[in-house]
């Protein structure tokens, strides 16, 4: 089944790729400096626009999509899978990108808050240090 | 036969007579456009608040909105598999005019007609989006409607399929907010191990 396996597959790039976009723009409009891949707001903006046409017109554009394919269930489970590759790779590349956002982190920066000042990796290690400590 | 054949036979009637016309609802009535758009809406809502209380209730509408498309989509499912509800057949498979919308636009879908499962989970979506920001659940309301009325105008619905998927979507959504509201620690729970995780 070749047509279907890239069919999925279409559907799948199509659903990752629009969710970086439009996590981009989520992350610049709550000023998640850690999650942002641009320094510049805007330039997040517009990155994460462009990706979420891109990801429709790379869906769209290469084939007719009105055909029989994946039910319900099957079209569920490719646009979590889609959703959560895109949220590993913003929080790795954002991590990369950001490796010198090192913010001093207070009690009340928890959760997402932390990623206004620092970025994913270095926040989750310096919890797990810090219950490391603790466990001392 | 449906009661409402005969709008759906003028309904579908009108394709093939207007090319750009044509062209559009070919575009909305397909399987995966404005779901993905409605869907995309959802991890944006939870990122998207820079105050952490307004994140919490948004992040908690993100929990349900989910669930409640996917209990309306059990719904219809449990209603046409285990209750055998399936009393017409698809406008395509029954009426000329339908089979040539549905050639000419869309495919001829060969599950139950009788109640629309996309438009059952796209109010859903919109009456869980409902209860946290109104302005929003209306545009989401819109797309539904666009996507329901593509699905009659290219032959896979008759206008009482939609209706009747709608109300089960808004009612099913509108349950299983009531459903989180009682199992309210597991969810909250939840959130506390996704913030231990800095991902709410």
């Amino acid at each position: 089944m070749p047509i279907m396996a890239d069919f999925r597959l279409d559907y799948f790039l199509m659903v990752l790729i629009a969710t970086t976009g439009i996590l981009q723009i989520a992350a610049s409009q709550a000023g998640f400096k850690g999650l942002s891949l641009f320094r510049k707001p805007t330039i997040d903006r517009i990155f994460g626009l462009l990706a979420i046409i891109a990801g429709f017109w790379f869906f769209y554009g290469t084939e007719n999509r009105n055909v029989r394919s994946l039910e319900g269930s099957g079209q569920f489970a490719f646009y979590l899978a889609g959703v959560a590759a895109a949220v590993f790779l913003t929080l790795v590349v954002s991590s990369f990108v950001n490796f010198g956002l090192r913010g001093r982190l207070e009690r009340e920066d928890r959760g997402l808050e932390a990623l206004k000042k620092t970025n994913y990796l270095r926040a989750l290690f310096r919890s797990f240090l810090k219950r490391e400590d603790g466990e001392r | 036969v449906a009661p409402d054949a005969k709008l759906s036979e003028w309904i579908t009637g009108l394709a093939g007579k207007i090319p750009v016309w044509d062209e559009i609802m070919s575009f909305l009535c397909n399987d995966f456009f404005i779901p993905v758009v409605i869907c995309l809406i959802l991890p944006a809502l939870w990122f998207w608040f820079s105050d952490p209380k307004k994140r919490e209730r948004y992040q908690w509408a993100v929990m349900v909105t989910p669930s409640g498309i996917g209990f309306s989509g059990l719904f219809v499912w449990i209603l046409n598999h285990v209750f055998n509800v399936d009393p017409w057949p698809r406008p395509w498979q029954a009426l000329d005019n339908a089979r040539e919308a549905a050639e000419l636009l869309f495919y001829g879908p060969i599950d139950p007609s009788f109640p629309s499962n996309p438009a059952a989970m796209a109010f859903a979506a919109a009456a869980g989006i409902w209860f946290v920001n109104r302005k929003l659940a209306a545009f989401v309301c819109l797309l539904a409607i666009l996507w329901s009325l593509a699905r009659v105008y290219c032959g896979a619905h008759y206008p009482l399929d939609i209706v009747a998927g709608a109300a089960i979507g808004i009612f099913v959504a509108c349950l299983t907010r009531a459903f989180f509201r009682v199992i309210a620690p597991i969810p909250t729970l939840f959130l506390s191990i996704l913030r231990r995780l800095y991902l709410a």
